[in-house]
Protein backbone atom coordinates (compact mmCIF):
# COMPACT_ATOMS: atom_id res chain seq x y z
CA UNK A 1 0.00 0.00 0.00
CA UNK A 2 1.27 3.45 -0.88
CA UNK A 3 0.83 6.43 1.43
CA UNK A 4 2.21 9.94 1.49
CA UNK A 5 2.09 12.56 4.21
CA UNK A 6 3.58 15.79 5.46
CA UNK A 7 6.21 14.96 8.06
CA UNK A 8 6.32 18.14 10.18
CA UNK A 9 2.96 17.40 11.79
CA UNK A 10 3.63 13.65 12.09
CA UNK A 11 6.94 14.20 13.86
CA UNK A 12 5.40 16.76 16.21
CA UNK A 13 7.42 19.76 15.06
CA UNK A 14 11.16 19.97 15.42
CA UNK A 15 11.52 17.33 18.13
CA UNK A 16 9.00 14.63 18.97
CA UNK A 17 10.40 14.22 22.48
CA UNK A 18 9.49 17.84 23.15
CA UNK A 19 6.12 17.34 21.44
CA UNK A 20 5.25 14.51 23.77
CA UNK A 21 6.55 16.36 26.86
CA UNK A 22 4.39 19.33 25.84
CA UNK A 23 1.27 17.16 25.87
CA UNK A 24 1.24 16.19 22.21
CA UNK A 25 -0.82 13.01 22.02
CA UNK A 26 -2.25 12.64 18.52
CA UNK A 27 -2.32 8.83 18.04
CA UNK A 28 -1.37 9.09 14.35
CA UNK A 29 1.65 11.26 15.22
CA UNK A 30 2.72 9.07 18.16
CA UNK A 31 2.50 5.96 15.96
CA UNK A 32 4.71 7.61 13.34
CA UNK A 33 7.19 8.86 15.96
CA UNK A 34 7.52 5.39 17.48
CA UNK A 35 8.19 3.95 14.03
CA UNK A 36 10.50 6.71 12.79
CA UNK A 37 12.62 6.55 15.96
CA UNK A 38 13.79 3.13 14.70
CA UNK A 39 14.57 4.49 11.25
CA UNK A 40 17.38 6.24 9.45
CA UNK A 41 17.36 9.40 11.62
CA UNK A 42 16.93 7.67 14.99
CA UNK A 43 15.09 9.12 17.98
CA UNK A 44 16.70 12.56 18.24
CA UNK A 45 15.34 15.88 17.09
CA UNK A 46 15.33 17.17 13.55
CA UNK A 47 13.47 16.05 10.48
CA UNK A 48 12.31 12.46 10.05
CA UNK A 49 11.50 12.87 6.38
CA UNK A 50 12.10 9.91 4.15
CA UNK A 51 10.63 6.71 2.77
CA UNK A 52 9.48 4.07 5.26
CA UNK A 53 8.17 0.53 5.02
CA UNK A 54 6.04 -0.54 7.97
CA UNK A 55 3.38 -3.07 8.95
CA UNK A 56 -0.32 -2.17 9.05
CA UNK A 57 0.15 -1.61 12.79
CA UNK A 58 2.85 0.95 12.07
CA UNK A 59 5.72 -1.29 13.13
CA UNK A 60 9.04 -0.35 11.53
CA UNK A 61 10.46 -2.58 8.80
CA UNK A 62 12.92 -0.40 6.84
CA UNK A 63 13.57 3.21 5.86
CA UNK A 64 15.83 5.59 3.99
CA UNK A 65 16.02 9.21 2.87
CA UNK A 66 17.82 9.12 -0.43
CA UNK A 67 17.57 10.38 -3.98
CA UNK A 68 19.39 7.27 -5.19
CA UNK A 69 16.94 4.97 -6.96
CA UNK A 70 19.20 1.97 -6.31
CA UNK A 71 19.39 2.73 -2.58
CA UNK A 72 15.60 3.11 -2.36
CA UNK A 73 15.07 -0.14 -4.25
CA UNK A 74 17.43 -1.95 -1.86
CA UNK A 75 15.53 -0.54 1.12
CA UNK A 76 12.24 -1.75 -0.37
CA UNK A 77 13.70 -5.22 -0.73
CA UNK A 78 14.85 -5.19 2.91
CA UNK A 79 11.41 -4.10 4.05
CA UNK A 80 9.58 -6.72 2.01
CA UNK A 81 11.98 -9.41 3.21
CA UNK A 82 11.28 -8.51 6.85
CA UNK A 83 7.56 -8.49 6.12
CA UNK A 84 7.66 -11.97 4.56
CA UNK A 85 9.80 -13.38 7.38
CA UNK A 86 7.91 -11.83 10.31
CA UNK A 87 7.04 -14.31 13.05
CA UNK A 88 3.91 -12.60 14.41
CA UNK A 89 0.85 -11.41 12.56
CA UNK A 90 1.06 -7.64 12.31
CA UNK A 91 -2.50 -6.89 11.36
CA UNK A 92 -4.36 -4.15 13.16
CA UNK A 93 -8.07 -4.39 13.81
CA UNK A 94 -9.96 -1.30 12.63
CA UNK A 95 -10.57 -0.08 16.19
CA UNK A 96 -6.86 -0.34 16.98
CA UNK A 97 -5.75 2.00 14.18
CA UNK A 98 -4.20 5.31 15.31
CA UNK A 99 -6.93 7.81 14.41
CA UNK A 100 -5.73 11.43 14.11
CA UNK A 101 -7.11 14.12 16.42
CA UNK A 102 -6.50 16.91 13.91
CA UNK A 103 -5.64 17.19 10.27
CA UNK A 104 -5.45 20.41 8.28
CA UNK A 105 -7.46 18.81 5.44
CA UNK A 106 -10.48 18.86 7.74
CA UNK A 107 -10.72 22.63 7.11
CA UNK A 108 -11.22 22.13 3.34
CA UNK A 109 -13.59 24.93 2.17
CA UNK A 110 -16.23 22.91 0.31
CA UNK A 111 -18.26 25.91 -0.84
CA UNK A 112 -15.36 28.30 -1.31
CA UNK A 113 -12.62 28.70 -3.89
CA UNK A 114 -9.74 26.21 -4.10
CA UNK A 115 -6.88 26.87 -6.51
CA UNK A 116 -4.07 24.60 -7.58
CA UNK A 117 -0.76 26.44 -7.63
CA UNK A 118 2.28 25.48 -9.70
CA UNK A 119 5.53 27.36 -9.28
CA UNK A 120 8.56 26.89 -11.49
CA UNK A 121 11.94 28.51 -11.87
CA UNK A 122 12.27 30.23 -15.23
CA UNK A 123 15.33 29.55 -17.29
CA UNK A 124 17.42 32.63 -18.02
CA UNK A 125 18.12 31.15 -21.43
CA UNK A 126 17.22 33.23 -24.46
CA UNK A 127 15.24 30.15 -25.50
CA UNK A 128 13.42 29.41 -22.21
CA UNK A 129 11.06 26.75 -23.50
CA UNK A 130 13.80 24.82 -25.26
CA UNK A 131 15.95 24.91 -22.12
CA UNK A 132 13.03 24.54 -19.70
CA UNK A 133 13.87 24.45 -15.99
CA UNK A 134 12.55 21.17 -14.56
CA UNK A 135 12.32 22.44 -10.96
CA UNK A 136 8.66 22.94 -10.11
CA UNK A 137 6.42 22.74 -7.10
CA UNK A 138 2.74 22.61 -6.13
CA UNK A 139 0.63 24.18 -3.47
CA UNK A 140 -3.08 24.90 -2.99
CA UNK A 141 -4.82 28.17 -2.17
CA UNK A 142 -7.95 28.09 -0.04
CA UNK A 143 -10.69 30.72 0.36
CA UNK A 144 -13.85 29.95 2.28
CA UNK A 145 -17.24 30.93 0.82
CA UNK A 146 -17.26 34.37 2.45
CA UNK A 147 -13.74 35.15 1.21
CA UNK A 148 -14.56 33.88 -2.29
CA UNK A 149 -17.38 36.41 -2.58
CA UNK A 150 -14.83 39.20 -2.11
CA UNK A 151 -13.51 38.53 -5.64
CA UNK A 152 -16.75 39.93 -7.05
CA UNK A 153 -17.48 43.64 -7.51
CA UNK A 154 -20.67 45.21 -6.30
CA UNK A 155 -22.97 46.33 -9.15
CA UNK A 156 -20.82 44.88 -11.96
CA UNK A 157 -20.89 46.76 -15.27
CA UNK A 158 -18.49 46.29 -18.16
CA UNK A 159 -15.41 48.40 -17.71
CA UNK A 160 -15.76 48.82 -13.95
CA UNK A 161 -12.42 48.65 -12.15
CA UNK A 162 -11.97 47.78 -8.50
CA UNK A 163 -9.26 46.79 -6.06
CA UNK A 164 -9.35 43.42 -4.36
CA UNK A 165 -9.67 43.58 -0.57
CA UNK A 166 -6.51 43.35 1.49
CA UNK A 167 -7.31 39.83 2.69
CA UNK A 168 -7.26 38.50 -0.90
CA UNK A 169 -4.03 40.35 -1.71
CA UNK A 170 -2.33 39.01 1.41
CA UNK A 171 -3.46 35.45 0.72
CA UNK A 172 -1.94 35.51 -2.77
CA UNK A 173 0.99 37.84 -2.26
CA UNK A 174 2.43 36.70 1.04
CA UNK A 175 1.40 33.07 1.49
CA UNK A 176 1.41 31.90 -2.13
CA UNK A 177 3.88 34.11 -4.00
CA UNK A 178 6.52 35.60 -1.70
CA UNK A 179 6.59 32.72 0.80
CA UNK A 180 6.92 30.12 -1.96
CA UNK A 181 9.59 31.89 -3.99
CA UNK A 182 12.49 31.03 -1.77
CA UNK A 183 12.07 27.43 -0.61
CA UNK A 184 10.11 26.31 2.44
CA UNK A 185 10.12 29.73 4.00
CA UNK A 186 7.26 31.04 6.14
CA UNK A 187 9.62 33.75 7.29
CA UNK A 188 8.35 37.04 5.86
CA UNK A 189 6.69 39.67 8.04
CA UNK A 190 3.45 41.16 6.76
CA UNK A 191 4.96 44.65 6.60
CA UNK A 192 7.67 43.37 4.24
CA UNK A 193 5.12 42.62 1.51
CA UNK A 194 3.41 45.39 -0.48
CA UNK A 195 1.38 45.80 -3.67
CA UNK A 196 -2.16 45.61 -5.02
CA UNK A 197 -4.38 43.37 -7.14
CA UNK A 198 -7.07 44.97 -9.28
CA UNK A 199 -10.11 43.59 -11.07
CA UNK A 200 -11.84 44.86 -14.19
CA UNK A 201 -15.24 43.69 -15.40
CA UNK A 202 -14.86 42.34 -18.95
CA UNK A 203 -18.21 40.63 -19.59
CA UNK A 204 -21.57 40.71 -17.87
CA UNK A 205 -24.07 38.07 -18.94
CA UNK A 206 -27.31 37.01 -17.33
CA UNK A 207 -25.55 33.99 -15.87
CA UNK A 208 -21.85 34.81 -15.78
CA UNK A 209 -19.33 37.52 -15.00
CA UNK A 210 -15.84 37.65 -16.49
CA UNK A 211 -13.26 39.56 -14.50
CA UNK A 212 -9.72 40.45 -15.59
CA UNK A 213 -7.04 40.48 -12.90
CA UNK A 214 -3.84 42.53 -12.90
CA UNK A 215 -1.52 43.46 -10.09
CA UNK A 216 1.91 43.42 -8.58
CA UNK A 217 3.60 42.67 -5.32
CA UNK A 218 7.06 43.03 -3.91
CA UNK A 219 8.96 42.12 -0.78
CA UNK A 220 11.83 43.94 0.83
CA UNK A 221 13.54 42.09 3.68
CA UNK A 222 16.98 43.21 4.78
CA UNK A 223 17.28 40.67 7.60
CA UNK A 224 19.44 37.80 8.70
CA UNK A 225 18.34 34.22 9.22
CA UNK A 226 15.06 33.23 10.87
CA UNK A 227 14.33 29.55 11.63
CA UNK A 228 17.58 28.82 9.84
CA UNK A 229 16.43 30.48 6.61
CA UNK A 230 17.38 33.80 5.07
CA UNK A 231 14.64 35.74 3.27
CA UNK A 232 15.46 36.91 -0.23
CA UNK A 233 16.46 40.57 -0.09
CA UNK A 234 13.91 41.58 -2.66
CA UNK A 235 11.25 39.91 -4.82
CA UNK A 236 9.29 41.75 -7.53
CA UNK A 237 6.24 40.08 -9.06
CA UNK A 238 3.75 40.93 -11.83
CA UNK A 239 0.29 39.31 -11.78
CA UNK A 240 -2.19 38.78 -14.61
CA UNK A 241 -5.22 36.59 -15.23
CA UNK A 242 -9.00 36.29 -15.33
CA UNK A 243 -11.90 34.30 -13.97
CA UNK A 244 -15.49 33.49 -14.90
CA UNK A 245 -18.10 33.35 -12.14
CA UNK A 246 -21.46 31.61 -12.51
CA UNK A 247 -23.99 33.76 -10.68
CA UNK A 248 -26.72 31.11 -10.86
CA UNK A 249 -24.63 28.25 -9.50
CA UNK A 250 -22.71 30.65 -7.24
CA UNK A 251 -19.37 29.16 -8.23
CA UNK A 252 -16.21 29.87 -10.24
CA UNK A 253 -16.29 28.21 -13.68
CA UNK A 254 -12.79 29.26 -14.78
CA UNK A 255 -9.79 30.75 -13.05
CA UNK A 256 -6.41 31.32 -14.70
CA UNK A 257 -3.74 33.45 -13.08
CA UNK A 258 -0.06 33.77 -13.95
CA UNK A 259 2.54 35.58 -11.87
CA UNK A 260 6.11 36.21 -12.94
CA UNK A 261 8.76 37.34 -10.52
CA UNK A 262 12.42 38.11 -10.05
CA UNK A 263 14.27 37.27 -6.85
CA UNK A 264 17.14 39.61 -5.99
CA UNK A 265 19.90 39.25 -3.45
CA UNK A 266 20.05 42.99 -2.94
CA UNK A 267 17.77 45.67 -1.51
CA UNK A 268 19.29 48.32 -3.79
CA UNK A 269 18.52 48.00 -7.50
CA UNK A 270 19.97 47.97 -10.04
CA UNK A 271 22.86 46.05 -8.54
CA UNK A 272 25.03 44.32 -11.10
CA UNK A 273 27.21 42.67 -8.44
CA UNK A 274 24.55 40.45 -6.90
CA UNK A 275 22.77 37.49 -8.41
CA UNK A 276 19.09 37.21 -9.27
CA UNK A 277 16.80 34.59 -10.79
CA UNK A 278 13.28 34.36 -12.19
CA UNK A 279 10.31 32.34 -11.04
CA UNK A 280 6.75 31.90 -12.33
CA UNK A 281 3.46 30.78 -10.82
CA UNK A 282 0.23 29.48 -12.31
CA UNK A 283 -3.09 29.23 -10.47
CA UNK A 284 -6.18 27.41 -11.72
CA UNK A 285 -9.25 25.69 -10.27
CA UNK A 286 -8.41 22.52 -8.33
CA UNK A 287 -10.41 19.37 -9.04
CA UNK A 288 -12.35 18.61 -5.83
CA UNK A 289 -12.91 15.01 -6.94
CA UNK A 290 -9.16 14.27 -6.73
CA UNK A 291 -7.91 13.65 -3.20
CA UNK A 292 -4.47 14.88 -4.28
CA UNK A 293 -6.04 18.28 -5.07
CA UNK A 294 -7.64 18.55 -1.64
CA UNK A 295 -4.28 18.87 0.09
CA UNK A 296 -3.98 21.74 2.55
CA UNK A 297 -1.99 24.90 1.73
CA UNK A 298 1.55 24.85 3.09
CA UNK A 299 1.02 28.05 5.08
CA UNK A 300 -2.61 27.39 6.07
CA UNK A 301 -1.65 27.61 9.76
CA UNK A 302 -0.63 31.24 9.16
CA UNK A 303 -3.72 32.35 7.18
CA UNK A 304 -5.22 33.87 10.34
CA UNK A 305 -8.68 32.69 9.20
CA UNK A 306 -11.27 31.77 11.82
CA UNK A 307 -12.66 28.97 9.62
CA UNK A 308 -9.34 27.09 9.80
CA UNK A 309 -9.49 24.49 12.54
CA UNK A 310 -6.31 24.74 14.59
CA UNK A 311 -4.70 21.78 16.43
CA UNK A 312 -4.74 21.60 20.23
CA UNK A 313 -0.96 21.92 20.26
CA UNK A 314 0.26 24.53 17.69
CA UNK A 315 3.58 23.06 16.62
CA UNK A 316 4.93 26.32 15.25
CA UNK A 317 4.78 27.81 18.76
CA UNK A 318 6.94 25.10 20.32
CA UNK A 319 10.41 26.27 21.23
CA UNK A 320 12.94 24.82 18.85
CA UNK A 321 15.52 22.80 20.76
CA UNK A 322 17.36 20.07 18.96
CA UNK A 323 18.30 16.99 20.96
CA UNK A 324 21.43 15.00 20.25
CA UNK B 1 11.26 22.03 -5.54
CA UNK B 2 10.90 18.59 -7.10
CA UNK B 3 14.31 17.66 -8.42
CA UNK B 4 15.14 15.35 -11.28
CA UNK B 5 16.43 12.76 -8.83
CA UNK B 6 13.21 12.91 -6.80
CA UNK B 7 11.23 12.34 -9.95
CA UNK B 8 13.50 9.45 -10.86
CA UNK B 9 13.01 7.79 -7.50
CA UNK B 10 9.25 8.26 -7.81
CA UNK B 11 9.21 6.76 -11.26
CA UNK B 12 11.18 3.84 -9.90
CA UNK B 13 8.55 3.36 -7.19
CA UNK B 14 5.88 3.51 -9.87
CA UNK B 15 7.47 0.92 -12.09
CA UNK B 16 8.20 -1.19 -9.02
CA UNK B 17 4.48 -1.48 -8.35
CA UNK B 18 2.93 -1.22 -11.78
CA UNK B 19 5.59 -1.54 -14.40
CA UNK B 20 4.05 1.05 -16.66
CA UNK B 21 4.46 4.76 -16.95
CA UNK B 22 4.49 6.72 -20.13
CA UNK B 23 6.54 9.83 -20.70
CA UNK B 24 5.73 12.71 -23.01
CA UNK B 25 7.94 15.46 -24.33
CA UNK B 26 7.04 19.01 -23.18
CA UNK B 27 5.05 21.07 -25.65
CA UNK B 28 7.12 23.28 -27.91
CA UNK B 29 6.46 26.81 -29.03
CA UNK B 30 7.83 29.14 -31.66
CA UNK B 31 7.30 32.23 -29.53
CA UNK B 32 10.08 34.76 -29.16
CA UNK B 33 9.31 35.26 -25.47
CA UNK B 34 12.31 35.24 -23.12
CA UNK B 35 12.52 35.35 -19.35
CA UNK B 36 13.18 39.08 -19.57
CA UNK B 37 9.87 39.67 -21.36
CA UNK B 38 7.34 41.42 -19.14
CA UNK B 39 4.16 39.49 -18.39
CA UNK B 40 1.49 40.64 -20.86
CA UNK B 41 -1.74 39.58 -22.55
CA UNK B 42 0.34 38.60 -25.58
CA UNK B 43 2.58 36.13 -23.73
CA UNK B 44 0.15 35.04 -20.99
CA UNK B 45 -0.55 31.65 -22.55
CA UNK B 46 3.16 31.09 -23.19
CA UNK B 47 4.02 31.49 -19.51
CA UNK B 48 0.96 29.53 -18.39
CA UNK B 49 2.02 26.57 -20.53
CA UNK B 50 5.67 26.95 -19.53
CA UNK B 51 4.90 26.88 -15.81
CA UNK B 52 2.28 24.12 -15.76
CA UNK B 53 3.58 20.62 -15.24
CA UNK B 54 3.56 18.30 -18.25
CA UNK B 55 2.05 14.81 -18.22
CA UNK B 56 5.57 13.39 -18.10
CA UNK B 57 6.31 15.40 -14.96
CA UNK B 58 3.09 14.16 -13.33
CA UNK B 59 3.77 10.45 -13.75
CA UNK B 60 4.15 10.03 -10.00
CA UNK B 61 0.55 11.19 -9.48
CA UNK B 62 -0.73 8.19 -11.42
CA UNK B 63 0.12 5.95 -8.46
CA UNK B 64 -2.79 5.25 -6.07
CA UNK B 65 -1.34 7.13 -3.10
CA UNK B 66 -3.30 7.37 0.11
CA UNK B 67 -3.03 10.95 1.27
CA UNK B 68 -2.19 10.31 4.92
CA UNK B 69 -0.31 7.87 7.14
CA UNK B 70 -3.58 6.95 8.85
CA UNK B 71 -5.33 6.13 5.56
CA UNK B 72 -2.34 4.07 4.44
CA UNK B 73 -2.44 2.00 7.64
CA UNK B 74 -6.19 1.55 7.27
CA UNK B 75 -5.94 0.29 3.72
CA UNK B 76 -3.01 -1.96 4.64
CA UNK B 77 -4.96 -3.48 7.53
CA UNK B 78 -7.86 -4.28 5.21
CA UNK B 79 -5.60 -6.01 2.68
CA UNK B 80 -2.94 -7.39 5.04
CA UNK B 81 -0.09 -5.74 3.17
CA UNK B 82 2.82 -3.57 4.32
CA UNK B 83 2.81 0.20 3.88
CA UNK B 84 5.28 2.23 1.87
CA UNK B 85 5.11 5.70 3.44
CA UNK B 86 6.70 8.70 1.71
CA UNK B 87 6.83 11.51 4.31
CA UNK B 88 8.55 14.80 3.56
CA UNK B 89 8.79 18.39 4.76
CA UNK B 90 5.77 19.55 2.80
CA UNK B 91 3.34 16.95 1.52
CA UNK B 92 5.03 15.01 -1.33
CA UNK B 93 1.96 15.42 -3.55
CA UNK B 94 1.71 19.10 -2.76
CA UNK B 95 4.51 21.35 -1.64
CA UNK B 96 7.93 19.73 -1.21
Amino acid sequence: MLATDEVWRLQGGSDFNQYQKSGGSDPECICFQDMASKGHYGDGGGTKQGIYVCTPKGEFLASINSLSADAVAAMLERGLSKWKNRTIASVATPDALPVPLHRWEWSYPDHGLVLKQTSRYLSDSKRPLVERDNRFNFDFVWFDSNEAKLFLPTDPVVGKEFEFPKILFERFAQYHLIETAHGESGIYHGNEVAGTIQGKVIEVEARTLKIQITGNCRSLANRTKYRGLSPAKQIQIAIRGSFVFDRIEDQFDQFELVAKGRIFNSTQLPDAKTSSRSIGWHFTLADPTKSSERLFPTHLHAYGATWVKQPALPLHNLNIKKSK
Amino acid sequence: MVSFNQLYVTLLLGTFFFGFLQAEAPAQSTTETTTESALSAANFSFWRDYIRATDAELGWQKLPWQMSFHKGLKEAAQSNKPVLLWAMNGHPLGCT
